[in-house]
């Protein structure tokens, strides 16, 4: 039995978020979600492999609120055998410190045989989560895995630098983040699951059965706070407007000579 | 704030002198004592070269039992160093690697960690790390609990003090016990070397391609040269597989800042605004008279990108040509 476990985290449209200014907090509950990306990529990995081999289960964990549940059973329409959602109203606010802690304790007696996530999300972008569960569940981790081969008791990782490409040979059990790759997408939903019922077939977990206080999780335990945000302008001034004709053209064709992009 | 670390991953001086840069801006002036730790075993290499002077101590982790990719072996030395020298703040590039080693150093240290870190501030005696958020759409600024050592990853690009007459430290070299020596459980197979690319943020012109145009970014080639820049890219274009990943531009690719910036059949999502906003001059092209990425722009240019590469290549050919006949006092024709 060769169990994968993958972390999924539902994210908002980055282009359509809503962010509660006053709070400093994303309203996850408004705006479309979307799988996040490199998350999609990590669990197509997974389910990739799964669909070729008896014996090889994924399931997916993640921690959202309970208005995740519609993406999850979408991921059990596309293959994923299970899916844990932790969910709590005390896990609100909480920072990547304490979202790696409640993942790992979920995670810990689960004993996957290979745990995949993406490397960053697109709401947070820090790449801090697959690093600190690693550390707190004593496993190999690479994060910004490009290319992936399973095997039984390894799997082969492949990091892109600018610099050179590395290959690696990790033991098993692991938890590697996952590069976006847009050839890497989610399977289609099969004709035959897209009525099938899945209701009831996620798994909620809450702060009680994972053992947390309410001083350990949310921004009570959180090692850092986000003090202000603002969205983010730029724009300026006398903007020339032309077409792409001869005449935009000769336009352009001033503007670079005017200054000096056209000097030998 | 008076006592920092610092992790090198590149251990080039860009990288050292972007992370001291960062170091004074948290201590509001230079710190009484820095650390730097790199991978390397002696003084004839270039980081620790680079390092003499302006640094306190400057610890080498030997390569014989840290290698780069040992994030969680590098963190427990990083974590030793920081609660022996008693440090109030760690700094990371945010490289491939040092991406990896942060996060477990902070756990290690239970401390607050920020990513991405492009500025810092202090308002009222409290220290704010700035990074972007939500693809680079917002703006945020992060505190840390007071109690705990700060720990961030810089954007290095972010980062470029003028040159100061700082005073000359004297640089004391030390090589920490390794650690347990217990497997990573992670080994190198292969390591290829991918053929060097100028480095887009060296540019003085680039000229970028987006998804609008990817399927023939290739011909972006020629209006480059012509302008003696390079090409660069959206992630889009990297994404589709059109181009490297060291020519994409953005937030999650390159900050840039040529003089000029061409860019053909970017939309102008604000994960590739951000890369750019530092660009002199910026022409834009593209179909959609409402694409976000006009609004930076010195020349709109509406309609299609590709056509107007071609007039564009064909007109500074002929003005080159031109040029090139004409005495230079009598200048050209546009």
């Amino acid at each position: 039995m060769f169990r994968i476990g993958c972390l999924v985290k539902p994210v908002p449209d980055t282009a359509e978020a809503v962010y509660d200014s006053r709070e400093h907090v994303l309203i996850r509950n408004r705006g479309p979600q979307l799988i996040n990306p490199d998350d999609a990529t990590a669990l197509s990995i997974a389910l990739e492999y799964a669909r070729t081999r008896p014996g090889v289960t994924v399931e997916t964990v993640t921690m959202a609120p309970r208005s995740a549940v519609a993406h999850l059973e979408d991921l059990i329409r596309r293959g994923a055998d299970r899916a844990l959602l932790i969910c709590d109203p005390l896990f609100a606010g909480s920072d990547t410190y304490v979202t790696s802690r409640i993942l790992a304790r979920c995670l810990k007696p689960r004993r996957y045989s290979l745990i995949l996530s993406g490397t960053s999300t697109l709401d947070g972008g820090t790449a801090h989560v697959p690093a600190q569960i690693a550390h707190m569940l004593s496993l190999p981790h690479l994060s910004s895995v490009s290319a992936l081969t399973i095997k039984e008791k390894t799997v082969e990782a492949q990091i892109r630098t600018d610099a050179e490409i590395l290959t690696f040979e990790v033991d098993l059990p692991a938890l590697l983040g996952i590069a976006y790759s847009a050839d890497q997408r989610l399977p289609y939903i099969p004709f035959e699951a897209v009525t099938r019922d899945v209701s009831g077939s996620v798994e909620i977990i809450s702060s009680r059965e994972l053992g947390f206080s309410a001083e350990e999780t949310g921004s009570r335990g959180s090692l850092t706070r986000v003090a202000w945000a603002r969205e983010y302008r730029c724009t300026r001034q006398d903007i020339m407007q032309v077409s792409s004709d001869e005449e935009g053209v000769r336009s352009v064709l001033r503007f670079l000579s005017e200054k000096g992009f056209l000097c030998p | 704030m008076k006592r920092v670390g610092i992790f090198l991953e590149a251990g080039t001086p860009e990288e050292l002198d972007s992370l001291l840069c960062a170091a004074a801006k948290l201590c509001c002036g230079e710190p009484d004592h820095i650390s730097a730790a790199v991978i390397g075993s002696g003084e004839d290499e270039a980081a620790p070269r680079a390092a003499s002077g302006k640094v306190d101590t400057l610890l080498l982790l030997d390569p014989s039992r840290y290698r780069i990719w040992d994030t969680a072996a590098i963190a427990e030395a990083l974590e030793r160093i920081a609660r022996m020298h008693r440090l109030e703040a760690v700094l990371f590039p945010s490289c491939t690697f040092s991406r990896m080693t942060a996060p477990i150093t902070a756990a290690r240290l239970g401390a607050g960690l920020v990513a991405e870190v492009t500025d810092i501030r202090e308002e009222s005696g409290t220290i704010e790390l700035v990074r972007p958020a939500l693809s680079g759409r917002m703006l945020a600024g992060i505190v840390c609990r007071p109690d705990r050592p700060l720990l961030m990853s810089i954007r290095t690009d972010a980062f470029s003090c003028p040159p100061q007459e700082a005073a000359l430290r004297r640089t004391e070299l030390s090589r920490p016990e390794p650690g347990d020596g217990s497997s990573s459980g992670i080994r190198l197979l292969k390591r290829e070397s991918l053929p060097p690319v100028e480095d887009i943020r060296e540019s003085e012109v680039l000229v970028s391609g987006g998804a609008g145009i990817m399927r023939r970014f290739d011909e972006l080639e020629e209006l480059a040269r012509l302008l003696g820049g390079m090409t660069a890219a959206s992630r889009r274009t990297v994404d589709g597989g059109r181009a490297p990943r060291q020519l994409q531009v953005g937030q999650s690719g390159k900050s840039v800042s040529p003089r000029l910036y061409i860019a053909v059949g970017i939309s102008g999502a604000i994960q590739h605004i951000v890369g750019i906003t530092n660009a002199r001059y910026i022409i834009a092209v593209n179909k959609d008279p409402h694409a976000p990425i006009f609004a930076l722009a010195d020349i709109a240019v509406v309609g299609d990108g590709m056509q107007f590469v071609s007039r564009l290549i064909e007109r500074i050919r002929e003005e080159k040509k031109t040029r090139a006949q004409v005495p230079a006092s009598h200048g050209g024709t546009v």
